[in-house]
């Protein structure tokens, strides 16, 4: 009886065979992986071993002794589980919002492009930090209702029409950053944007952000130096615990004036 | 074969979908220790490990409703995230290319579909020691590069300056070794 699935080839069940453990443990190239992925279902007899491959990789993280962390580790924990993300419609009045020059941000995104501000080089600065981004309802109400704050516009890099996904309020006065973006998509969990100010051609992380369920993020941001000192800012999507100079292009760019 | 998992975990998971917190330092309190050994393993930086650990429980915290209680235990898809966030932020500090090979979603359908029974001798620490000490040094050395420092076959042979070839058959040996050992301990 002629069977309904797709014939074995004996030299990729063999391919397979020999795959399939590094697969399981992630020591296959992106290439060998994606391999695997298409020879599984062509090759059942050899997929069935994925169950005991699964087995054995969890038997190796069980050889991991328990170490007792720090005693603050906890509470670090649970107060940013405490820390709720920001509903924006919950907590602006629209009505303050401050207008934006929609035509000045188009410049700012010709002028970048034409002297292509895009490149991004490896920090060589190893004492770099990663900024963790803190919000308070307090601070974040405060600003946006003060229409005395700068607005930057971040505008999306793609090759389609530009459009702004992002925007930096500033508080000039005393250097309060809250970052508001309604037009990102979520990412898989092991992705986080990242936000970067750009001094020249080298990118300084400002912090990792998440997007909520309705695509929308609101964080307040620290920086230890005047937003004037950076020419340009950035968001690029990084690894989740984020990267210490981007590892992608940037999805958005704006520029800082003095 | 279905598990009998431990219900208090399933409990646990149902109150950290509720956002009770106390469920999350209860977590913690469980499996804390196991999570921050492995970040300390892999990373061999308390600062760092410490970063990745609450990583790890904030990746949980926010994904808990993903856990499949049919699928596994609680504990091995906790400590799937944990291997994957430290390898992740080492190869960060590294300034070396994202873990691209296999994606934690990936990964986690992997340990996911394992039918875990509760005595598993993968939960007895000294009877995986005891299987992997058939293994060659030079296969035991392969597989933890891999394993715990999330290197691939190509990035192994270059920092060990040898054939791709011969990295790869260290690797392939090595578990299939442990695959055949396991098949006999458990039959």
């Amino acid at each position: 009886m002629k069977q309904n699935r797709p014939l074995q080839n004996n030299a990729d069940c063999d391919e397979l065979r020999d795959l399939l453990p590094a697969y399981v443990i992630g020591a296959t190239t992106k290439d060998e992986a994606e391999r695997v992925k298409k020879l599984l279902p062509v090759c059942p007899d050899i997929a069935k071993d994925l169950d005991t491959y699964a087995q054995i990789s969890i038997g190796l993280t069980q050889q991991i002794d328990p170490v007792i962390p720090p005693a603050s580790l906890k509470s670090k924990i649970l107060e940013q589980a405490r820390t709720p993300e920001i509903e924006p419609h919950n907590n602006v009045t629209p009505t303050n919002y401050p207008k934006f020059g929609w035509s000045v941000a188009a410049a700012i995104i010709l002028v970048l492009l034409a002297t292509n501000i895009f490149l991004f080089t490896q920090l060589n600065d190893t004492t770099s930090r990663l900024y963790v981004l803190e919000s308070t309802n307090e601070e974040i109400t405060r600003l946006l209702t003060d229409q005395q704050l700068q607005q930057i516009g971040l505008q999306s890099t793609g090759e389609q029409d530009t459009v702004r996904v992002a925007t930096l309020l500033w508080d000039t006065t005393d250097n309060t950053l809250v970052l508001v973006s309604d037009q990102l998509a979520q990412l898989d969990v092991s992705q986080t944007y990242q936000l970067w100010f750009i001094d020249g051609t080298t990118p300084v992380s400002a912090g990792l952000f998440q997007v909520n369920p309705q695509n929308r993020a609101l964080q307040q941001i620290s920086l230890d130096t005047q937003l004037t000192n950076y020419q340009a800012v950035a968001i690029s999507i990084e690894p989740s615990s984020g990267s210490t100079a981007p590892t992608t292009d940037p999805i958005a760019l704006g520029e800082i004036s003095a | 074969m279905k598990n009998h998992l431990p219900s208090n975990d399933i409990l646990l998971i149902d109150r950290i979908n509720n956002h009770d917190e106390s469920a999350l330092a209860d977590l913690y309190d469980k499996y804390g220790a196991h999570v921050y050994g492995t970040a300390i393993h892999i990373l061999r930086n308390q600062v760092l490990a410490e970063e990745a650990t609450q990583d790890t429980f904030m990746k949980l915290w926010k994904q808990s409703a993903r856990w499949d209680p049919d699928r596994g235990q609680l504990k091995t898809w906790l400590m799937t995230i944990a291997r994957y966030t430290a390898i992740d932020r080492l190869r960060a500090e590294k300034r070396e290319s994202p873990w691209t090979a296999i994606g934690l979603d990936d990964m986690l359908n992997l340990v996911g579909q394992s039918n875990v029974i509760d005595d598993s001798i993968w939960y007895d620490k000294k009877q995986v020691e005891g299987l992997l000490q058939h293994l060659s040094i030079e296969q035991r050395e392969a597989i933890n590069l891999a394993f715990l420092n999330g290197m691939s076959h190509t990035e192994i042979a270059s920092k060990l300056k040898l054939p791709l070839g011969t990295i790869k058959t260290r690797i392939r040996d090595g578990l299939q070794m442990l695959k055949g050992l396991w098949l006999h301990e458990t039959e």
